[in-house]
């Protein structure tokens, strides 16, 4: 028979062995499997934002880890942590998933600004332009309005020069006064008159002119032609002077020969003591209408 | 013999019958519930495109839920019931794993098309 006492200390430490590998001992803390499960909690646990996103899905895989770690046999542990490495696995892409949905919708919001800018530009470019139209239509309002102005400012001196329209074309007259006397040089009255008169001839751009000069009856005719000629002379080059084109006049002395009124008076004398500005009609060459 | 030894003698014969009829029963059921939710979550996967932005897991699903009806056929419920679960968690990565690439994607093509609108509205109001 076995004496059962003597090998009772043996049977015990075997039982315990066997016990100690069975339980809590017994599975290697290094398993792969469990390694693998450990890695991938670390990564749920080291970024914040899994915490942030995702804090149902990494409370499910800390549970999952855990039952995995408390294993009783290779085939559990196995098992186990399988199943804690997917739970891990999910809250990291569920808290991508958040994530991006949140970004999604901060840009969709910053999308929004951006259009709005782009049409708040669209809208003040379209507004710039407009007002841009109107300031011309303004200005050209506004050189309308000075241009009537002028033109009736030239209607006036018109009529202060005496303008008379007649078979030949429209006759301005300029006086005696305006000359020194028995000269051919023009008085200041005699520019003023002349400024007026280049004045009015820009409305008629494309008239000739004739210039004629004519004296009374005191003096020796070729004196008085001379003199006539030479003082429609000046009056041209004072209108050259104001730009007026020179060979859109013609100028011619008559001397004492086509009086206007009696040479018998002096107020006659000075009447017939005068220069004749005619505008002539479009296309007419002052050569055809000389007397 | 007298009556309380015949009484503790009845409920022993009973607690062992119990036993016996109720315990294999717990081991020896199949797990239907956990299929069904299974093929549901393998529904869900492919709606979300798993198929497309995490193959891999989706076939670990598939394959296990395969494995699973043909353990329930073999009657090895345990076994059954081991890769439902992990079929299950497969499932689930794969759909959430879809989710989270096509919404990264989704977020990338609208900072790329504001950075688009930005430079042009730029380029035109700078002329």
């Amino acid at each position: 028979m076995i004496n059962v006492h003597s090998h009772w200390g043996l049977l015990v430490l075997l039982a315990l062995g066997v016990g100690l590998f069975a339980g809590c001992g017994g599975i290697p803390a290094n398993h792969p499997d469990l390694l693998r499960a450990r890695t991938a909690y670390d990564e749920v646990q080291y970024n914040d934002w899994v915490n942030e996103n995702a804090p149902v899905e990494e409370y499910e895989a800390s549970q999952a880890i855990q039952k995995a770690e408390q294993a009783e046999s290779i085939e559990d542990l196995e098992h186990l942590s399988y199943l804690a490495e997917r739970r891990s696995q999910i809250a990291v892409a569920a808290a991508k998933t958040r994530r991006a949905e949140k970004e999604i919708d901060k840009l969709a919001k910053a999308k929004n600004m951006v259009l709005l800018e782009a049409r708040e530009m669209e809208i003040q470019e379209k507004t710039r332009k407009i007002q841009a139209r109107e300031r011309e239509v303004e200005a050209a309002r506004a050189e309308a309005a000075l241009a009537r102005k002028m033109a009736n400012k030239l209607e006036r001196e018109l009529a202060e020069l005496n303008a008379k329209e007649t078979d030949r074309g429209i006759v301005l007259t300029l006086g005696d006064v305006l000359f020194e006397f028995d000269k051919a040089e023009l008085m200041p009255g005699g520019f003023r008159a002349v400024n007026k008169l280049a004045a009015f001839l820009n409305e008629y751009e494309n008239r000739n002119l004739l210039i004629e000069g004519h004296t009374d009856s005191i003096g020796t005719p070729e004196y008085n032609l001379d003199l006539s000629r030479r003082r429609a002379e000046a009056v041209r080059s004072a209108l050259m002077e104001k730009e007026i084109a020179r060979d859109r006049i013609i100028t011619k002395g008559y001397g004492k020969g086509y009086p206007v009124a009696s040479n018998a008076t002096e107020a006659g004398r000075q009447q017939n003591r005068r220069v004749e500005v005619i505008i002539l009609d479009e296309g007419v060459r002052g050569d055809s209408m000389l007397r | 013999m007298d009556i309380s030894d015949a009484h503790k003698r009845k409920w022993t014969i009973f607690t062992i019958i119990f036993m016996v009829s109720v315990i294999p029963a717990c081991a020896g059921v199949a797990p239907m519930e956990k299929m069904v939710k299974l093929e549901s979550q393998i529904a869900n996967a492919r709606q979300a495109e798993a198929i497309v932005y995490a193959p891999l897991e989706l076939k670990f699903a598939e394959d296990k839920y395969e494995l699973a009806e043909g353990a329930i056929e073999d009657k090895k419920y345990d076994v059954a019931r081991q890769l439902a679960d992990e079929a299950l968690l497969d499932a689930q990565l794969a759909e959430v794993k879809a989710l989270s690439v096509r919404a990264e994607k989704e977020a990338q093509e609208m900072r790329e098309s504001i950075e688009t609108l930005r430079s042009e509205l730029n380029r035109r109001h700078t002329q």
